[in-house]
């Protein structure tokens, strides 16, 4: 019984026998090609070209010539006024919108972890934010807090909580925290659905074990969904952190920067060097510290997440 | 035919040796099973039979051929998986006849093929189901179905029914070896539960880190252990080991072991060539629950071996009863009549059957020769 | 336990969500509103909506504009195309790295963890540059090769994932039955792990549809996606029709939301399993 000679191959190595015979590695690395070649050509040239450029003075208003200067612009940098406004700016950004999205998400996932009716269209609605380009999320609430023809002044007209309309974006502390806003209902399903994910896997019986001990609604929520969320909360302020660190898109439509400088994030800033004043060396360095501090933060993540692992399965 | 011959197969992961120097003659239509615990190396050993795991050192061959670098489907030997490992994305059918369609056998041949084996498991009303639609025993069927279909020379199971419970694992068995005899095929069966070791394979490859430790017929493994892994291995509830002093007294071997004194019958001495190197020194010696008896329910106790023990729990099983129990300095398990008397915390009287006494050296755990 | 709170927690959660779908909701109800009634109907103090004045003509309008339709397909055809190469290079460069033994395949994890991170802002010159040799700037192609790029690496990162979550022993079956390790992988895991795949592929579009610092600086006539478009609408029509603009707001953000609600139970999916460390 059972099949003979024939169903084995003559040894006449056809290409697939040939890619079987290739080691693991080997094979592995042939699969990794294309995207490598992608990445590298079109992400690791730039970025190294880019890092490059940082190293040069380049005005191009003055003249097309790149001059040498080492570290110069780095260590500039934090000299320019623009600079330290831009960062200043930039971490009340940083700070408001990882404030506000962050507990937004948290109070939406333990809302959407509740059982009630139409709970399976409140989730699905609320992912339209994350549909929303950055740039189309700028034009919303650009609209939305509109000086003619905004909702927010006819809403607060109407219940008359103020004489007029107001115009909210000639305000730099006023635009900023609209751009808070607004980025935290651009990236509230992200962030809402990771945390309610985290809530949903916490084990039944640890509430019940609670309730037992006589454990409260505000008790049980203290001593454990928040130790349990812990982790996931960390990690994310870290990616909102990231987020508001790269906003451009959404400042560039909202404000453009304005009133004067008064939205001027530090990614805006490497905009204008680049393409407004030119000085490309300035632009470059700015960007790549803006890089680095980027990856920085984002490289705690896996840290975090391996000591959660860890303290997950010592809690076990 | 379908022999398979395994020469000195070896398997690095890194720095971990997973497979070290394992040869093995399968005869042609046997029933091969590799036994052992978790991390012998009795997967990988299967794995790399199949061709799903790179040979670091070593030869396999079928039937004379070196088949050491072909690819998996080229071997003509089928897989069952420990948890079954169907296509979630296919209806039964389908993933039996998988194998087939892509060796582009004609339709009719893979509807026959698929029909009769799903007859042969009794699964001929499932074929349109999907694995999820399944149950545990009938997905097994299925992922034994799949490999029937491939005829293959040789079926290599991976644990196939440690996914299964303990009422139907004892049901699957007896069909699986019935199976066996009916498609004439070469099995190599892994597992690490020893009565399935025992009750379906010709022979027995008890393996540990790596290495063989015996290869042999299920009942030459259980009377015979070569070394003390093996022998602990082996049998259910595990040999009892206890140490001891070997003494010789005008002309009769016992074993010293406070506050017994075993006297060793001669025909059983006479096993051991080289017992007499042994004299004054400490052994290992080996005795099974199932030999040691209550001294009340046996004929003819034999005075000379009974002791005193102190009885700390009883477990009635049904059938028999098990007496967890110390002498001294000694702990072991009996295997008893279940009609005894013998009482939790409380002395009782036990016979052990010194003609059925293991001797292992105790530096090396290896049997006297 | 006490009966008072038994009606005060779900009446809280109604509201809190309540509370919260109208906030989500409130920017885009205001937009649509907006791209459907004439400007001096929401100007005036307080809005006087009219019912009987909702009409679609604005969306007629901004549709017969050719460069914005034009637009509308540099997008479509960028995104689409995106998300056919990311998949295609994504898929083949995940296997080895969910499945393979290659060296260093930690140090390659790891680079595609920090190539994710790597702000755009600082790659915009050098890309116009690169672009501009290569005389892709203002193309299609030019787009589609950098969208990818970008791309690539959460694509790989997400399908690295999925990929992993399928029992190994299912890839044994298949080559035991007479699969390549690329025929395992087309035949097998991507059907099983299709949910994912999915997810990625909507990520991959989406992602592709709303970039809009590379389209700005990239392109400039030709290639010019929807949301480039759409900004400069917003700046330059200081007295133009507002409802044009609302109506272009509209459209611009329409695939991917329609997308999104359609597929979103892959969406929920790819953004919870998909995104793990």
């Amino acid at each position: 019984m059972g099949t003979t000679l024939s169903e084995r191959s003559e040894p006449r190595p056809s290409l697939s026998q040939r890619l079987h015979r290739m080691s693991e590695a080997r094979f592995g690395l042939l699969l990794l090609l294309p995207a490598a070649l992608v990445l590298l050509v079109f992400l690791a040239l730039p970025l190294a070209y880019a890092a490059t450029m940082s190293l040069f003075r380049i005005e191009l208003t003055v003249s097309p010539d790149w001059r040498w200067t080492g570290l110069g612009n780095y260590l500039s940098l934090l000299g320019e006024r623009a600079v330290r406004d831009s960062l200043a700016r930039t971490l009340a950004f940083a700070i408001l919108t990882v404030g506000s999205s962050v507990l937004l998400a948290l109070g939406a996932a333990l809302a959407l972890n509740e059982p009630f009716r139409g709970r399976g269209f409140a989730r699905v609605l609320m992912l339209l934010p994350w549909a929303v380009a950055p740039v189309v999320a700028g034009v919303l609430w650009r609209y939305l807090f509109h000086s003619n023809y905004g909702l927010v002044n006819a809403l607060l007209l109407q219940a008359g909580a103020i004489p007029a309309y107001r115009v909210w974006l000639d305000s730099a502390p006023v635009a900023i925290a609209i751009a808070a806003l607004a980025t935290a209902w651009k990236t509230l399903p992200f962030l809402a659905l990771i945390i309610l994910a985290r809530l949903q896997s916490i084990p039944e019986s640890l509430y019940r074990a609670a309730r037992m001990d006589g454990a409260g609604i505000w008790a049980r929520f203290r001593y454990i969904t928040l130790p349990q969320l812990r982790g996931i909360l960390i990690f994310a302020v870290v990616m909102q952190t990231i987020v508001a660190l790269q906003s451009f898109d959404l400042i560039f439509t909202l404000t453009r920067g304005g009133p004067g400088q008064g939205t001027v994030l530090l990614s805006y800033l490497v905009f204008i060097n680049a393409f407004e004043r030119l000085s490309l060396g300035n632009a470059a360095a700015m960007a790549a510290l803006l890089a680095l501090l980027i990856v920085l933060l984002g490289g705690l993540t896996p840290l975090i997440a391996a000591e959660r692992r860890g303290k997950e399965s010592r809690d076990g | 035919m379908s022999r398979v011959e395994l020469r000195g197969l070896s398997k690095r992961f890194g720095p971990v040796h997973a497979v070290r120097d394992v040869s093995l003659n399968i005869p042609d239509h046997s029933f091969v099973t590799l036994l052992g615990p978790s991390g012998c190396g009795k997967t990988t050993t299967l794995n790399m039979t199949a061709g799903l795991e790179r040979v670091t050192q070593g030869d396999i061959l079928l039937d004379g051929v070196a088949i050491t670098a072909w690819a998996p489907h080229e071997r003509g030997m089928a897989m069952v998986f420990q948890n079954y490992a169907l296509y979630p994305h296919m209806n039964v059918y389908d993933n039996m006849a998988f194998g087939l369609k892509l060796r582009k056998f004609p339709r009719a041949e893979i509807d026959r093929r698929v029909k009769e084996a799903a007859r042969m498991l009794g699964i001929e009303n499932l074929l349109n189901r999907k694995p999820k639609e399944l149950s545990g025993g009938q997905r097994q069927r299925v992922a034994v179905g799949r490999a029937i279909v491939r005829e293959p020379k040789v079926f290599l199971m991976d644990e196939p029914l440690s996914n299964l419970d303990a009422k139907l694992r004892v049901q699957m068995r007896a069909e699986l070896s019935k199976l066996h005899r009916r498609l004439e095929a070469t099995v190599i069966y892994v597992t690490h539960d020893q009565t399935e070791a025992m009750t379906m394979g010709d022979r027995i490859v008890v393996m540990k880190d790596g290495f063989i430790q015996q290869v042999g017929a299920p009942l030459e493994v259980y009377e015979k252990p070569v070394n003390v892994f093996v022998a602990g291995f082996i049998g259910s509830p595990a040999m009892n080991f206890m140490e001891g002093i070997l003494r010789r007294e005008d002309g009769q071997y016992y074993l010293d072991a406070p506050p017994m004194k075993l006297p060793i019958p001669p025909q059983k001495a006479a096993e051991y060539r080289r017992l007499g190197e042994y004299i004054d020194k400490p052994v290992i010696f080996g005795i099974r629950p199932e030999d040691i008896d209550d001294t009340e329910l046996i004929a003819n106790p034999n005075p000379e071996t009974t002791v005193v023990a102190n009885i700390e729990v009883v477990e009635p099983m049904g059938s028999e009863s098990y007496l967890y129990a110390t002498v001294g300095p000694h702990s072991f398990v009996a295997r008893v009549d279940p009609h005894t008397s013998a009482r939790d915390g409380e002395p009782h009287r036990v016979t052990l059957n010194m003609a059925r006494v293991h001797l292992f050296d105790k530096e090396t755990e290896r049997r006297i020769e | 336990m006490a009966s008072a709170g038994t009606w005060l927690r779900p009446a809280a959660v109604y509201a809190l969500v309540a509370l919260l779908l109208l906030w989500t909701v409130a920017p885009v109800a205001w937009i649509a509103t907006m791209s459907v009634q004439p400007e001096i109907n929401y100007v005036s103090v307080p809005p006087r909506l009219r019912l009987e004045q909702t009409s679609l003509r604005w969306y007629a309008a901004t549709l017969a504009e050719p460069e914005f339709v034009s637009a509308l397909r540099t997008s479509a055809i960028v995104s689409t195309a995106t998300m056919l190469l990311c998949l295609t290079f994504g898929a083949l460069a995940a296997y080895p790295l969910a499945r393979l033994n290659v060296p260093h395949r930690n140090l390659y994890l790891s680079l595609s963890i920090v190539a994710r991170m790597v702000p755009a802002m600082i790659l915009i010159i050098p890309m116009f540059l690169l672009l501009r040799n290569l005389r892709m700037l203002d193309t299609h192609l030019g787009l589609i090769v950098v969208y990818t790029a970008f791309l690539l690496p959460y694509v790989i990162w997400m399908l690295k994932n999925f990929f992993e979550q399928v029992p190994y022993a299912l890839e044994a079956a298949a080559r035991m039955d007479g699969c390549s390790r690329l025929g395992a992988l087309v035949r097998v895991i991507i059907p099983v792990t299709a949910p994912g795949v999915v997810a990625t592929a909507v990520f991959a579009f989406i992602g592709a549809w709303n970039e809009f610092l590379f389209g700005l600086i990239l392109s400039t006539r030709v290639a010019v996606p929807v949301t480039v478009k759409l900004s400069s609408l917003v700046s330059t029509t200081f007295h133009s029709d507002t409802s044009l603009v609302a109506a272009a707001g509209m459209l611009a953000l329409l695939p991917p939301v329609l997308l999104v609600f359609v597929l979103n139970r892959f969406i929920v999916r790819g953004l919870v399993e998909g995104m793990k460390y």
